[in-house]
């Protein structure tokens, strides 16, 4: 049995019934129904106005089934103060998850030294730190929208663009000294000492350009369009900066270079029965998300906290946003997701598991790999997991659904397996081994379709084959496997972030990613994950991507 | 002849869930509910009417030449082409007699002709409409089904992971059925899709706790945990070792 | 060069004994005459609707569902003029005067079936000039019969190719191919995956053995195809070719004669073991203090051939007493289910099977997407987990619906049947693949 202590999910559980957490009974049917909601109750008059307006009729809670007939729960925003209504936590409604989404898409990676040794090899221009500078003055001109080379251009208001802009990082600091401080993400100030100096290293003596296009560009076109705004108004720029010709053969070099040569998009495109273009969340790998986020690099000694705010942006960005929007749309997925970031569930699993991991293997990454130890450990913690939801029917309700308890239970498993051992894939067969055995457990899992890819994981877990063998934080939503069923991505972004915290590595898988979102400018806080979605629950969060300064006024 | 072991385990769980899949292990009966009370909370036709018709009936003869066709006998409800339609059910987690995997397992072992298939909140059961009828008097009537813990819904099936009302009974939002505080009995009073009856369907008195611990498939940490269940767990950890190193080299196995 | 030494005895779909000791390199792929012609054809066959065309131009609804473009109709006798139509269409695809062209009038007139010579195949690296070839051989051939002028010449060629290239396939084209463009295939080789289930038991005729030979014969090929069957996994996917798709040593017929009475999953479960124990596959590895056997192996390739053909006699019993395929997922995913708990051993594809039928019941259970079974194979998103031992089963268990399928082989495969079903080689895969190897064996 597990250690008695206070449980991390008390006080969400308490806030959300009357009743003690091991209380097995409760009433029904008494609330109220959908009344018990302010948030119910404020969207019952919108719906009743703009019906009576438009003249058609719009949501009724009459149509359907009674909501409400049950205790109505809030929910706590994990590892924060902040209480939400669930409502709250649907993408469709929650800015702050838009601004997330957002601040991905729009995003490409684009170095600097092709263009470069095109000016200097092709062109006999001299490039200099003082002509860097002028170059970068000119394409935080250009990428919100200004013209620099045609006359008669109509351009793009910068009061709806005034979240573009161009940064430079390179891990030459002589070189970083040199750029205009407005343009740089510092890596020196944005991460601690040890971090920064193997991100320098890893990065390279190379100059990148962090570009954010406007999010507004990102909202009334897609991912695809990003690159392709972005070596737009980058040829643009050195057009305009060198003083070159507007279109002869060099300028190819550039608009190949912006576009192809020296891009990293955030996220590839998909076949065709799920077509998207580049910058989608479908083809962005749990690796790339894990290192968007930067809990590690603010809170360097909580390195549980960093694999559950992974869990956070993945529930979001994967969950909610890709296989609840993108590829299934309709309303079915918050729950699926917020299970994982929400009450403190998950965290008092994991850092159960972190403490486990602790006592009975000396610390993280010390746990020698091979399969007797990833069934120990994954029982143990996978065991305390479940064992949480059955002693406390409190926790049980939280968690109504099958899905959730799933995805939870097992993002603790592979979270744990993953630090214990410093390796993601390690990780996911904990996960997988988690599945079979609350299945056994329970006889119950997830929904219909739930387990697809954890009954195909285990054996999956260390494969080579064609579309079967991949390391794990180069997997995504386009890993077949799991293209298609909510419930599982959240955990898996949390993973490969677990193992490579566990380790110290200041990133998952590339460090120019991890470097490009360390960026203060965003809009979303990167390294405060669930407190953003939170704020933008209680409507405190400001997106950009607004369309105000250009409509009539409500 | 080979003759099936179906589970393994020496705890009340495991051996419940072997005799639930063991066809020679007669379910028992509880409780009687008539066919036309039956027929009426599944809710997919009138009782006394006719069986609706999908294809006509085989005996009409477009059947393909094929071998398996001639080696396999249709269900009664095949040949006459009726519709294929379902029962549903939720289990509660609080000692529900059977759990949803433990459905199926039980359903593939005991009937042919079948589409089953379990969620956490659900398990359905879909089958030719005149075989289904008889399939689902039996399993109404039987021990798998507790009127508190058991729900029979087709649709908003919510409620299997909630906590118990203050009669004990599982949440349903739809109310499709009701405690009668006089005969402490539940009663039926809507179909499957919670459209209301014209009657009430009595499904007799819930078990009492100790009852359902005694008859329970599930492991909980409150009941018996999987853990105290050595051959369950390590068979399942072998199931999981095994597709583990088949992934890999699977020629390997078995060969060291 | 991998080295085989299994044998197995090759069998009819109704039982009967073509060979016996068959070495398994004989029905590979890369060995059998039989499979490689079926790849061959798939490649080089297409289907024309010499009637859809006439209507298509007609009436100006060309290019895909909804369009129709006025002013420009063409009245012409196409049907009519079938046989002059193949005759030029034949001397336009032809290389040489005897090679392997085809040209077939079939339905009076109204379809056509055209199989483009293997020289042009091998000429380049694609597998869709068999289409091209004869989209625009078609295309020309009625332009110049009917003297075409300029000014509209562009519908007959929407016509016969559809709204290619705006769409990135041939949406709205009378012409079909078995095999779809390599634009939606999901993955590298997967081409041959991307035959749907209900064009099989079209192709087949409704032959439940015959369908699980030609879906096995496919999805077997693929696997070499996309690279999943080299080397330790080569003999892996051939047993699994012999004893599911190709009903080796009579193992599924059996089964389903011993179960098809009263049988259930349960005891096709049964059957298999007795078979497995029998034939030394399996051994007990450990006895539980309860009594429970567990099982071990030290073939594992060969028990997961033994799991597979129990799981498609399984699929044949319980979809077969039902006469409804939509059951047909869910068997695969409790025979599996029931098989490891029963054994200790891992079910078929090391759960990839039992994972890919999860998915397979949500997606034809749901609001969510999919479909009928009929629809799905093993280049579907939902369906492509399991590599090759799945869409076998599913086509099996198709075939024998008896009418409960609203998107049923009728109306998805209606031309492929017509067209296509003709071929002896798709018809009756699995006399045809055993035939060949025993020729074989003859010159061996």
């Amino acid at each position: 049995m597990a250690e008695e202590r206070e449980r991390l999910f008390m006080r969400a559980v308490k806030n959300k019934f009357s009743e003690e957490p091991t209380d097995v009974t409760t009433k029904f049917y008494t609330f109220g129904g959908w009344r018990q909601s302010a948030r119910k109750r404020e969207w019952v008059e919108q719906a009743n106005k703009i019906a009576a307006e438009r003249g058609i009729p719009m949501m009724n809670q009459d149509i359907g089934v009674p909501l409400g007939q049950r205790s109505w729960m809030p929910y706590q925003l994990s590892h924060t103060e902040i209480f939400c209504e669930p409502d709250d936590l649907n993408f469709i409604n929650n800015p702050a998850m838009h601004q997330a989404w957002d601040d991905i898409r729009r995003t490409v990676i684009v170095g600097l030294d092709i263009a470069h040794q095109v000016l200097e090899r092709r062109l006999g221009v001299e490039v200099t730190p003082e002509t860097i500078n002028h170059y970068l003055e000119t394409v935080n001109h250009t990428m919100p929208g200004g013209a620099v080379v045609q006359e008669h251009m109509a351009e793009i208001n910068p009061a709806l663009a005034y979240d573009s802009y161009v940064k430079v990082f390179s891990g030459d600091d002589d070189l970083m000294d040199q750029i205009d401080k407005c343009y740089r993400i510092d890596i020196n100030k944005e991460f601690p000492e040890d971090q920064a100096a193997e991100l320098k290293e890893a990065v390279g003596k190379s100059l990148y350009q962090c570009v954010r296009v406007p999010t507004l560009v990102g909202r009334a076109l897609d991912g695809g369009s990003i690159s392709r705004h972005s070596g737009m108004q980058i040829s643009m720029a050195f057009i305009s900066a060198y003083k070159l010709a507007a279109g002869e053969a060099a300028i190819a070099d550039f608009s190949y270079a912006s576009k192809h040569a020296s891009l990293l998009q955030m996220a590839t495109m998909m076949p065709a029965r799920r077509a998207r273009g580049p910058n989608e969340p479908g083809g962005l790998p749990y690796g790339f998300l894990a290192d968007m986020t930067q809990s590690f690099a603010k809170y360097p000694d909580d390195p549980v906290r960093a694999g559950l705010e992974a869990v956070a942006i993945g529930a979001v960005i994967y969950d909610q946003i890709y296989l609840g929007g993108y590829m299934s749309g309709g309303v079915g997925f918050t729950q699926y997701a917020n299970a994982a970031y929400c009450d403190n569930i998950l965290e008092d699993y994991t850092y159960w598991a972190a403490d486990y991991i602790h006592d009975k293997y000396g610390g993280f990454t010390k746990m020698e790999p091979s399969m007797d130890n990833i069934e120990s450990l994954t029982t143990a913690v996978n065991t305390y997991s479940l064992e949480m939801y059955e002693r406390y029917p409190a926790a049980m309700e939280a968690h109504f659904g099958g899905s959730q308890r799933a995805n939870v239970a097992a993002a603790a498993s592979g979270i744990a397996c993953a630090m214990a051992t410093g390796n993601a894939d390690i990780g996911v067969n904990g996960w997988y081994l988690s599945m079979l055995q609350h299945k056994e457990r329970l006889g119950r899992l997830g929904f219909y379709g739930y387990d697809l890819q954890d009954q195909c994981g285990s054996t999956n877990s260390f494969a080579y084959r064609s579309d079967e063998g991949l390391p794990f934080e180069l997997r995504g939503p386009n890993y077949p496997n799991y293209a298609m069923n909510v419930g599982h991505q959240s955990g898996y972004c949390g993973i490969p972030n677990s193992a490579h915290v566990a380790r110290g590595d200041a990133f998952v898988a590339n460090p120019l990613i991890k470097v490009a979102f360390a960026d203060p400018s965003l809009p979303f806080d990167w390294a405060n994950i669930t407190r953003e979605f939170g704020r933008g629950g209680l409507r405190e969060f400001r997106p950009a991507g607004e369309r105000t300064i250009c409509i009539p006024p409500e | 002849m080979y003759e099936r072991q179906f589970y393994p385990g020496t705890t009340v769980p495991a051996k419940n869930r072997r005799r639930f899949m063991d066809p020679k292990e007669k379910l028992e009966k509880i409780r009687e509910v008539s066919m036309e009370e039956i027929v009426k909370i599944l809710g997919h036709r009138v009782p006394g009417s006719e069986f609706k018709s999908i294809h006509p009936p085989l005996e009409e003869g477009n059947e393909p030449d094929c071998v398996i066709r001639q080696m396999v006998e249709p269900l009664d409800g095949a040949k006459a082409g009726d519709r294929v339609r379902y029962v549903q059910f939720t289990d509660s987690v609080y000692f529900a007699p059977i759990a949803p995997y433990v459905r199926a397992w039980m359903y593939m072992s005991r009937w042919r002709g079948i589409d089953t298939g379990t969620l956490s909140g659900r398990q359905i059961i879909e089958m030719r409409e005149r075989d289904l009828e008889r399939l689902a008097k039996e399993l109404i009537e039987g021990e798998t089904f507790d009127p508190a813990k058991t729900g029979i819904r087709g649709a908003t099936v919510h409620g299997h992971a909630c906590r118990l009302d203050e009669n004990g009974l599982m949440f349903d939002a739809w109310q499709r059925y009701e405690w009668n505080a006089e005969t402490s009995e539940v009663e039926y009073t809507k179909d499957q899709v919670g459209i209301p009856l014209d009657v009430r369907v009595s499904v007799g008195k819930p078990a009492d706790e100790a009852t359902l611990r005694e008859k329970t498939t599930i492991f909980r940490a409150d009941g018996v945990d999987m853990n105290k269940d050595e051959e369950v767990t390590k068979l399942n950890l072998r199931i999981h070792t095994l597709r583990t190193y088949a992934g890999f080299k699977p020629w390997e196995i078995g060969r060291d | 060069m991998v080295v085989l030494k299994d044998k197995v005895d090759l069998y009819d779909s109704r039982g009967a004994l073509i060979e016996s000791e068959v070495p398994l390199g004989l029905i590979s792929p890369l060995e059998n005459a039989v499979i490689q012609k079926i790849s061959s054809l798939a490649k080089r066959t297409i289907a024309v609707d010499l009637n859809g065309i006439e209507n298509s131009v007609r009436t100006g609804k060309v290019g895909g569902k909804g369009y129709r473009i006025r002013g420009k109709e063409i009245d012409i006798p196409i049907v009519d003029r079938a046989e002059d139509i193949a005759s030029m269409v034949k001397d336009m695809v032809c290389v040489r005067e005897d090679d392997d062209t085809d040209v077939r009038i079939i339905a009076g007139g109204k379809r056509m079936a055209v199989t483009v010579p293997s020289k042009r195949m091998n000429a380049g690296v694609e597998y869709t000039t068999g289409f091209t070839t004869v989209a625009a051989a078609v295309t020309q051939t009625i332009v110049d019969l009917f003297n075409i002028d300029m000014f509209n010449a562009s519908m007959v060629k929407a016509a016969v190719w559809g709204r290619y290239p705006q769409t990135i396939d041939f949406m709205g084209s009378n012409l079909k191919s078995i095999l779809d463009v390599p634009q939606r295939n999901e993955g590298v080789g997967y081409a041959l995956r991307n035959i749907m289930s209900n064009h099989i038991v079209a192709l087949t005729g409704k032959n439940a053995m015959e369908s699980a030979a030609l879906s096995s014969i496919f999805e077997q090929t693929a696997m070499f195809e996309t690279g999943d069957a080299i080397g330790g996994y080569e003999r892996y996917h051939l047993l699994g070719l012999a004893y599911q798709g190709l009903n080796a040593n009579n193992m599924v017929y059996e089964m389903v004669k011993e179960n098809g009475k009263s049988g259930t999953v349960g005891t096709v479960i049964e059957s298999l073991m007795e078979r497995a124990i029998e034939d030394k596959i399996i051994f007990v590895d450990e006895t539980y203090p309860s009594g429970f056997k567990v099982y071990g192996t030290k073939d594992m390739p060969l028990w997961n051939a033994y799991a597979a053909a129990g799981m498609l006699a399984a699929v044949l019993v319980n979809t077969g007493a039902a006469r409804a395929s939509q059951g047909v997922p869910s068997t695969i995913l409790y025979f599996n289910d029931l098989l490891e708990h029963e054994t200790g051993l891992p079910g078929v594809d090391f759960g990839k099977a039992m994972g890919t039928s999860v998915g397979m019941s949500f997606f034809s259970h749901s609001i969510y997407g999919g479909g009928g079974p009929g629809l799905f194979h093993g280049n579907h998103v939902v369906t492509r987990h399991s590599k090759g031992f799945l869409t076998p089963v599913i086509a099996a268990g198709c075939s024998l619906d008896a009418g409960t399928q609203m998107f049923s082989p009728e109306m998805t495969s209606g031309i492929v049947n017509e067209v296509f079903g003709v071929i002896p080689e798709f018809s009756q895969p699995l006399e045809n693949v055993a035939n060949d190897a025993k020729q074989a064996m003859g010159g061996m």
